[in-house]
């Protein structure tokens, strides 16, 4: 029988705080057995992209082996406690990548495997994240939360405009998702909640007004009028949600409210604790359900990022002007290596992050899809007929890691077949993605 | 199917002729128009298709099509013609040499040429048939620049930066972002929106008649914006210099501004007075001319020139006429009649009614009462008792000063009439005295020799001398026995604690007046500092503290002193004195001011000598009469050798214990605490660098040495002639010794006797004048009688002149009858004349207590003196009243709040009835009503008033008539203040409506166009809706704007195609828009609406006079940068950090003014209306002092235009810094960036893409190799050359300017610069020069056309495509290439006034 019915709020307020409840354990403690197998709380997959441009130092990006015994190269050193939860895939590449010039038109396409347009014209495809968050995300008052550590640069290269370089993704093949920079701003879109049934107001009479305005407008600018209107939708969907959240068929996020204090206005100084200021509240958004979606861009392709900080080996006390990402991913040394693996401890730091939060029976890590990937193998040769991708955790079960998939030599090859497999894990499955007609059984 | 951009081109006139009717330039003919389609379409089926099928469609086969290139689908012209962009593309591959690729079979160079040409030829032809088409322009949101710039133009806060946050927006079309495409949208985006507009709306003030925009979002700093708007208000129109002006009651105050600048006016008045009266100039001119209220010039010139009598007026008249009226004359005036009282008391009962009132200087009698200032020489002082007509004639002017006479302090009064005879008396005992000096000191050596009290009667007759002057002798040689050193009035009230701190105790006076003890061991402050087991002291105002130290021994003293200033947060810093006394004497030992926290030492003093009842005294004075923050720390300490005396620690334990206290040794009234009046002096006391003769003669006991001594002195006594060479203490001794109030005199002053006559002398005034009128009779035996105008000379010795007061009864003798005027003045000067209307200087009286002070008496030193109710009374009031009215004292209260005010009621006070009344017309008035009005609806001070009426009313409960019922004279106030506040609620109910209208009205400004009734509707339906779900007005309104703000109506710039496939002009509204945000990325601005509203503007011609309008605006900045710069890659060379700061230490701190210069030179081209090739080849940049200094010029001081820049081997867009710069690595030059910087951004070559696998040049130049060296090796490179050989030549030409942009001959390792360099074409070139003459001459072409395309591309916000081509071709040609002829082209085309239809069909 059930005599003591606990709502988590209700004993969230005898407690008197707001606190983080280790997973279903602790109302044990107070009331009833657990229940076996509840289906309804399996805790959701959670994708999380991340993503560094100008590829890696052209020698260390490779693993052997399975397991606890799988032998890493240096630049994913900082990743050997996560390898019996890793897979490292090889010899995946977009087709259309390969077409237009390097830098831009290799990265516009990441995670759609789209064509690109050059001259004036910004068309790519919607990225595989976006098309979750469309499908999937609705369930959680944010559907996806993109982020980036390094602005873009608003110009044109070589004919391609720069957005391409820094976004991966994308909404709509002509919407470049906006990226967040700022981690108080981030941390805001999540747990903000000053929009009150007045804004509600607002939106829905700005949402009139551009049905209106969409009436006497051409196709093309139809098109483009959507975004607005998606957006508004959108907006309006999160401020009804906003009050609703915690009923989700019986699973319960572990965590009710953020735990950490809003971030700082303005960006860091350091790119590192930038980083990990946006891995903070990317975790905080799964641990929160608030978001099962995320995207982080630590640096652009092209990028500018410099590492003053960073003491460099090959070129001494040569720091400020020397350790700049894209100059350093064309010198392939091991000034590159440190960075690189400086951005692979940020993964650590993320993985160990989702791994110290248990969910039931696995971790939050189990439970998410965490792929990195880059646009080109090596910064040097800016060489895409191979992209460096590796997919960290469980998808609640549904991979099993501690291997090494390699399709080099292999037909059909396209990375958007890891996207299929991807999205499959999470329970949508398109007949076709970019270039690919069927996920890799493998994975 | 023809478009309309065809037909137009069919129909050149259309074009050719501009307004102005001048030849813009050349059409765009291309070189094959004599070719039809038809012979195209012959020669690609004859000629063109068998080459394509032999040379090209071996790959590009629709089987294979390699490279995704299908030309085999290529079967008929028709085909081709339909797809030109894919030719455009293969006719670049085969020029570049792309294809057919190395290794595959080439056509013959003929029919290389034929392909090529029949290429060109029919994309030329595709171009004129579709030229104009407007293009793939996608709906575009406001990119961040414009969102921000629209939003700051339309609410005029240039603070706004609502998009700081935003995510960059990206560059799409001709690079810019300004291109539909790249301006996405999203649901954190729109969010960002939506904040964005509520914060704006949060700017939003809401005003009696509307809205408006202030920089903050609190109510207090939109009511400081509008207090700013009316001060900015007053001060056009008044004197803004800072002023000293008198304020009843609170004494000097600083103000500013608000004074009739009255010397402007009268200048104009003077040196106009010829062409005003001549007519050739008018009132009106003269005010425009010189930025004067031409009411007041009126004014002021009328009075001049007038007739009315007026005693006032009039001899300002005469001074006008004559050409020296000043100023000055008018200002005396002002002070006489004026005063100003003080705003905080204004309402009260028995209060003055305004800050600046009226005062009447005439009165019955006149008070008079001078101090004298003894001349600074010691010589006598002459006075002048002037009796003047008050310039109206002295027919019966009969002055009396009664009971004149001088009034001395201990020494009591002295009839004026007695003065001759008393100083001739005292002359004869002074002399008597100095005669007997030698003979009183033999005795005073006697009688300090002697045991116990002399004997001063037998002394005196045994040494002949007077008694009494011996007895003064011996007082002020302090022989007179202990005690006699009279040390009062000592402190007499006790405190037992101070801020309820038990341990601190003291002598207490008024005022603060005391002396403090800390007996604890405790820093404690109150408020000033208290260390443990200290003394501190504390003057008065009035009154100096002194600590005195009366010595039980007779020894040579060691002194230390020190005293330091405990609260320097405030105040003016003390006066200190240390001193020696004895008998009359004082000694200054150490003097000095303390300001600031040093602790000042004073001494030690060695070897000081001292008989018992001496006295060592420090004396703290509290420095001109101002003794806020004076808390004064200080200590003294005595030693003669075997015993110690401590200040601190004899007294600190139990300063109570007695005043005077005892010391530690068991002699009790050692320690005194007194207080003596304060100097008043701002500077500390001279401390004399001798002795006296007298101290002299006390401190040696050798009788000889003392007769000799005494000889002296008696010397220095008679002989005026030796002490005005004696040393400054014995000339100070001899004022002592023979001053009437001295030891030696005073008692002989007090026997004297007044004489009836006395025998002439050059002091006093004769008895006889005393006590008669003029024309026979009697007056009061002490008063004096004249008939004005009289002078009369006063003398007096110096002797008679220390505290001494002159005083009399000035009035008018009862017979002089009711006409009589007069002014009656005691003037240390002589008056040049005794006739005439002086203006005479007022004072108020400081009164206590600044709440119950309200009317404080005004004082005139020159009051003209009628008889009550008198005609001639009346005539004055008339003449002052005259002058008041065109002479105010001030024209408004610029201060407005009333901040000095101990104690207020007022918020804000308005005092302007002056300004409006002389100075301002109607309009005028009304504005400053209206700003006025919105300052208190703004600031709600009728509902503060309420609460700050309370407030006053607890306070003065504790005071005033009837307190604790509440001061009765505030009553009045209550009842206006509480309606006042009920108005204003229901006020604020009644404007709602207009500021929901005003928003209303805002809507069109920001949508860019006319609301339809039911947008009105829906706007109105939202702000109602809103209200009903219980917001308040103001949010609810604000909300309301936010909706606005958030509108793809605003956000969004939208615009109606026509229906069908055709293209057609936009409205006269979108027009507008898109010539604004092109050159303005800003919303339409009041003028450029006006013309939508009117339909005008989709006339060319209207529309090309706003383009050249606004160019020159200062707006056109924006185009600047956002065009200009952008084009450049510039645009974030101000936040460029990508430069090694080992290297280039200064570039931080220049590379803002790097990119302004860039933006600045863009603004003047521009403005100015340049010619496009100045970019390459002007003379002329903008430069700063640190960006002259970053180029080696020599600049001083702000931004500033400087030509000869061809000579310093710089000038245009190569020479910029900021180019430079960028395209340079972050520690070394790169050829190759400035190269190809070069080639594609400013000539718009396009490059074939770079080889996959390119080797990586290190970040310096080995050693041994030049940069350019270095550069040479890679490019050799086979796979590289090809490229490099077009773009590294340009490079090496600017090889002269470092990675900065800095002018060089040596390279970063030192290596000289080689600058001459082959360009592709074969071409010889050396450096900066060589390559500007080789654009400016060989591709300049090139150049233009590139501008042309970039400027058009971005008034577009999409790429150039071939159906430009004919207008940038026509831009090209255009003559003098001037930069506003380019942009007329432009929005003259159908493609800047057009929309493609909405079922546009592609190549149609």
């Amino acid at each position: 029988m059930n005599t003591h019915r606990f709502t988590r709020r209700a004993f969230l307020r005898g407690v008197g705080v707001t606190m983080a409840l280790p997973w279903m354990e602790s109302v044990n403690v107070w009331g009833d057995e657990p229940k076996k197998n509840q289906p309804a709380s399996e805790a959701p997959v959670r994708l999380c992209v991340t993503f560094s441009g100008n590829g890696f130092q052209s020698k260390e990006w490779w693993a052997n082996g399975a397991g606890a015994a799988m032998e890493l190269g240096r630049v994913l050193h900082p990743l050997k406690d996560f390898r019996e939860r890793m897979l490292f895939v090889r010899g995946l590449y977009h087709e259309e990548a390969r077409k237009g010039n390097i830098h831009s038109s290799q990265t516009g396409n990441m995670l759609s495997g789209a064509p690109i347009s050059s001259g004036g014209e910004i068309r790519s495809g919607t990225s595989f994240d976006q098309l979750l968050a469309q499908t999937y995300g609705r369930s959680t008052k944010v559907p996806s939360l993109v982020l980036a550590c390094e602005k873009s640069n608003p110009s044109v290269h070589k004919n391609y405009s720069m957005l391409y370089s820094s976004h991966i993704s994308w909404s709509s093949p002509t919407t470049p998702t906006p990226l967040e920079l700022y981690p108080a701003l981030a941390f805001d879109r999540l747990f903000k909640d000053e929009s009150s049934p007045a804004d509600k107001s607002v939106l829905d009479a700005v949402l009139a007004d551009a049905q209106d305005l969409r009436r006497d407008i051409s196709a093309g600018d139809q098109r483009k009028l959507d975004e607005y209107l998606d957006s508004v939708r959108e907006v309006e969907k999160r401020i009804e949600n906003a009050g609703k959240r915690g009923e989700l068929q019986g699973w319960r996020p572990t965590l009710e409210k953020p735990n950490i204090e809003r971030p700082a206005d303005g960006i860091p100084q350091d790119i590192a604790e930038h980083m990990k200021l946006m891995c903070d509240i990317l975790v905080l958004g799964f641990q929160t359900d608030t978001t099962r979606i995320t995207t982080l861009k630590l640096n652009n392709d092209h990028s500018a990022l410099r590492f003053p900080n960073l003491p460099s080996v090959q070129q001494p006390g040569h720091g400020i002007d020397y350790m700049i990402h894209h100059l350093l991913s064309h010198s392939d040394g091991e000034d590159y290596l440190k960075v690189n693996q400086l951005f692979m401890e940020q993964l650590a730091y993320l993985a160990r992050k989702l791994d110290g939060i248990r969910e039931g029976d696995r971790t939050l890590l189990d439970n998410t899809m965490l792929m990195h990937c880059s646009s080109m193998m090596v910064g040097a040769a800016h060489n895409n007929d191979e992209l460096p991708v590796i997919v960290l955790g469980g998808a609640g079960g549904r991979i099993k890691g501690g291997r090494v998939l390699n399709y080099k030599d292999k037909p059909e090859r396209q990375l958007c077949r890891l996207f299929m497999s991807m999205m499959d894990k999470m329970d949508v499955r398109p007949k076709t993605f970019g270039d690919a007609k069927s996920p890799l059984e493998e994975v | 199917m023809k478009t309309r951009a065809a037909n137009a081109l069919r129909a050149p006139s259309r074009f050719r002729v501009l307004p102005g009717k001048r030849w813009l330039g050349l059409l765009w003919i291309p070189l094959v128009v004599a070719h039809a389609f038809a012979d195209q379409k012959q020669v690609f089926e004859q000629t063109i298709r068998p080459v394509l099928k032999e040379y090209c469609i071996t790959c590009h086969s629709t089987e294979k099509q390699k490279g995704d290139l299908d030309l085999e689908r290529f079967t008929s012209f028709d085909l081709v013609k339909r797809d030109p962009d894919v030719w455009e593309h293969s006719l670049d591959q085969i020029r570049d040499k792309e294809m057919p690729p190395k290794g595959k079979p080439r056509p013959s160079p003929e029919q290389m040429k034929q392909l090529t040409d029949w290429l060109q030829g029919t994309l030329d032809e595709v171009a004129l048939a579709s030229a104009g088409d407007p293009g793939p322009v996608v709906l575009r949101r406001l990119s961040n620049m414009e969102y921000t710039y629209t939003l700051r133009d339309l609410t005029g806060v240039e603070s706004l930066d609502p998009a700081r946050e935003f995510p960059v927006d990206g560059a799409a079309g001709e690079g810019f972002m300004n291109a539909g495409a790249a301006l996405v949208m999203s649901p954190a985006l729109l969010q960002k929106y939506l904040d964005a507009a509520k914060d704006v709306a949060a700017h939003m003030v809401l005003t009696s008649t509307g809205i408006r925009f202030s920089a903050g979002t609190s109510s207090r700093d939109a009511t400081d914006e509008t207090l700013a708007m009316i001060r900015r208000f007053y001060a056009d129109f008044s004197d803004t210099t800072e002023q000293s002006i008198e304020v009843g009651g609170a004494g000097k105050v600083s103000y500013k501004g608000g004074r009739l600048p009255i010397a402007r006016y009268l200048s104009a008045t003077l040196e106009e007075r010829a062409a005003l009266s001549s007519g050739s100039k008018t009132v009106a001119d003269v005010a425009r001319e010189r930025r004067l209220s031409a009411k007041y010039l009126g004014l002021l010139r009328t009075m001049l020139q007038g007739k009315d009598p007026s005693l006032l007026l009039d001899p300002l008249r005469a001074k006008w006429r004559e050409g020296s009226l000043a100023a000055a004359d008018i200002e005396a005036w002002q002070r006489a009649l004026w005063r100003f009282a003080n705003v905080g008391h204004l309402g009260k009962v028995g209060g003055p009614k305004s800050w600046l009132e009226p005062v009447t200087p005439l009165a019955a009698q006149h008070e008079l009462r001078m101090k004298l200032q003894p001349p600074k020489d010691g010589g006598d002082l002459t006075l002048y008792l002037s009796t003047s007509d008050a310039g109206d004639g002295s027919d019966n002017d009969f002055a009396v000063w009664e009971n004149a006479r001088l009034i001395t302090p201990g020494r009591g009064e002295l009839p004026l009439r007695d003065v001759r005879s008393v100083l001739q008396q005292m002359t004869r005992h002074r002399d008597a005295v100095a005669e007997s000096a030698v003979r009183c000191l033999g005795a005073a050596d006697e009688a300090e020799r002697v045991q116990g009290q002399p004997d001063v009667t037998a002394l005196a007759a045994k040494h002949s001398v007077d008694a009494k002057v011996l007895a003064g002798w011996l007082s002020q040689l302090g022989l007179a026995g202990a005690g006699a050193l009279k040390l009062e009035p000592l402190l007499a009230k006790k405190t037992e604690s101070v801020q309820n701190y038990n341990f601190i105790k003291g002598w207490v006076g008024d005022n603060a007046l005391s002396v403090l003890a800390n007996s604890s061991d405790t820093t404690v402050r109150i408020p000033g500092e208290m260390k443990p087991h200290s003394i501190a002291t504390h003057p008065s105002p009035q009154l100096a503290s002194v600590i005195a130290w009366r010595s039980p021994v007779a020894g040579n003293l060691r002194i230390n002193g020190s005293v330091q200033d405990g609260d320097t947060a405030c105040g003016n810093g003390i006066l200190y004195a240390l001193e020696l006394r004895r008998g009359q004497t004082r000694e200054v030992l150490a003097a000095g001011e303390s300001k600031g926290s040093a602790v000042i030492p004073m001494g030690p003093f060695e070897r000081v000598p001292v008989m018992p009842g001496d006295v060592i005294a420090l004396v703290i004075d509290p420095r001109a009469g101002n003794h806020a923050c004076d808390h004064t720390p200080v200590n003294l300490t005595l030693s003669d050798g075997k015993t110690e005396w401590d200040l601190a620690k004899h007294v600190s334990p139990d300063i109570l214990a007695s005043n005077p206290h005892a010391d530690r040794h068991g002699n009790s009234a050692v320690w005194h605490f007194l207080s003596q009046p304060a100097s008043g002096a701002d500077a500390p006391a001279i401390v004399m660098g001798s002795q006296s003769l007298l101290s002299k003669w006390r401190q040696t006991k050798d009788a000889s040495e003392r007769a000799r001594i005494a000889g002296q002195l008696q010397q220095l006594l008679q002989d005026n002639a030796a002490a005005a060479k004696a040393s400054p203490a014995d000339r100070e001794l001899r004022n002592q010794l023979l001053s009437f109030n001295g030891p030696l005199l005073a008692d002989a002053w007090r026997s004297l006797k007044a004489q009836p006559d006395a025998p002439a002398s050059p002091y006093g005034l004769d008895p006889a004048m005393f006590g008669k009128h003029p024309k026979g009779g009697e007056v009061a035996a002490t008063s004096l009688c004249v008939k004005a105008p009289s002078v009369i000379e006063l003398r007096l010795p110096a002797s008679l002149l220390a505290g001494t007061e002159l005083a009399a009864t000035a009035r008018l003798h009862p017979a002089s009858g009711g006409e009589a005027s007069l002014q009656m003045q005691v003037l240390t000067t002589k008056p040049a004349a005794a006739s005439g209307l002086r203006a005479t200087d007022a004072s108020s009286a400081a009164e206590a207590g600044a709440w119950n002070s309200s009317k404080p008496a005004v004082m005139f030193d020159a009051p003209i003196l009628v008889h009550d109710g008198s005609e001639a009374r009346r005539r004055f009031e008339k003449a002052f009243d005259d002058f008041r009215a065109l002479f105010p004292a001030a024209l408004c209260y610029t201060k407005i709040v009333p901040a000095d005010e101990v104690v207020t009621l007022t918020l804000f006070h308005r005092e302007d009835e002056q300004l409006r009344r002389l100075i301002l017309d109607d309009e005028q008035t009304a504005e400053l009503n209206r700003l006025w009005d919105e300052l208190h609806f703004v600031s709600e001070d009728a509902l503060t008033l309420v609460d700050a009426f309370e407030q006053i009313w607890q306070y003065s409960t504790q005071d005033g008539p009837n307190a604790p019922n509440g001061d009765k004279r505030l009553e009045p106030l209550r009842e206006p203040i509480m309606q006042g506040a009920e108005a204003f609620k229901k006020r604020k109910i009644e404007c709602e409506p207009q500021q929901v209208q005003a928003v209303l009205d805002f809507a069109p400004r920001a949508w860019r166009r006319p609301l339809t009734d039911r947008e009105q509707n829906e706007l109105r339906a939202i702000y109602d809706q809103l209200r009903k779900q219980d917001l308040p007005h103001t949010a609810a309104v604000r909300l309301m704007l936010a909706r606005v703000l958030t509108s793809p109506a605003f956000l969004y710039r939208g615009e109606k195609p026509s229906p069908g496939p055709k293209a057609a002009p936009v409205s006269d509204w979108e027009i507008a828009t898109r010539l604004s945000y092109f050159l303005w990325s800003s919303a339409p601005d009041a003028e450029l609406t006006q013309l939508a509203v009117s339909g005008k503007l989709h006339d060319p011609d209207v529309l090309t006079a706003q383009a050249r309008r606004m160019l020159k605006d200062e707006r056109v900045r924006r185009l600047a940068t956002e065009f200009g710069c952008q084009w450049l890659h510039v645009r974030d060379v101000a936040t460029l950090d990508e430069k090694s700061e080992r290297h280039f230490p200064t570039f931080l701190g220049v590379r803002a003014d790097m990119q302004e210069e860039v933006t600045r030179f863009f603004t003047d081209l521009f403005q100015g209306n340049g010619s496009v090739l100045s970019l390459l080849d002007a003379d002329h940049t903008f430069v700063n002092e640190a960006l002259a200094k970053h180029y080696g010029f020599e600049v001083k001081a702000e931004w500033q235009r400087i030509d000869g820049l061809r000579a310093k081997g710089r000038g245009g867009i190569l020479g910029f810094a900021a180019t430079l710069a960028k395209q340079s690595g972050a520690s070394r030059t790169s050829p190759i960036l400035r190269g190809n910087w070069l080639s594609e951004v400013v000539l718009g070559e396009k490059l074939p893409r770079p080889p996959k696998g390119v080797p990586v040049l290190p970040d310096e130049a080995p050693q041994g190799l030049t940069e350019r060296q270095l550069i040479e090796q890679h490019s050799s490179d086979e796979k590289c050359a090809g490229c490099h050989k077009r773009i590294d030549p340009f490079g090496f030409a600017l090889e002269g300017f470092d990675a900065i942009g800095r002018a060089r001959s040596k390279d970063a390792g030192g290596l000289a610069i080689d600058t001459r360099t082959s360009l592709t074409d074969g071409t010889s070139i050396a450096g900066f020069d060589g390559l500007r003459a080789y654009l400016v001459n060989t591709r300049r072409d090139d150049f233009l056309r590139q501008f042309s395309r970039k400027l058009l591309g971005y008034a577009l916000g999409r790429s150039a495509q071939l159906s430009d081509k004919p207008l940038i071709e026509n831009m090209t040609k255009s003559e003098a290439h001037r930069v506003a002829d380019l942009v007329e082209l432009i929005v003259r085309s159908p493609q800047f006034r057009e929309v493609r239809g909405r079922h546009f069909i592609a190549n149609n």
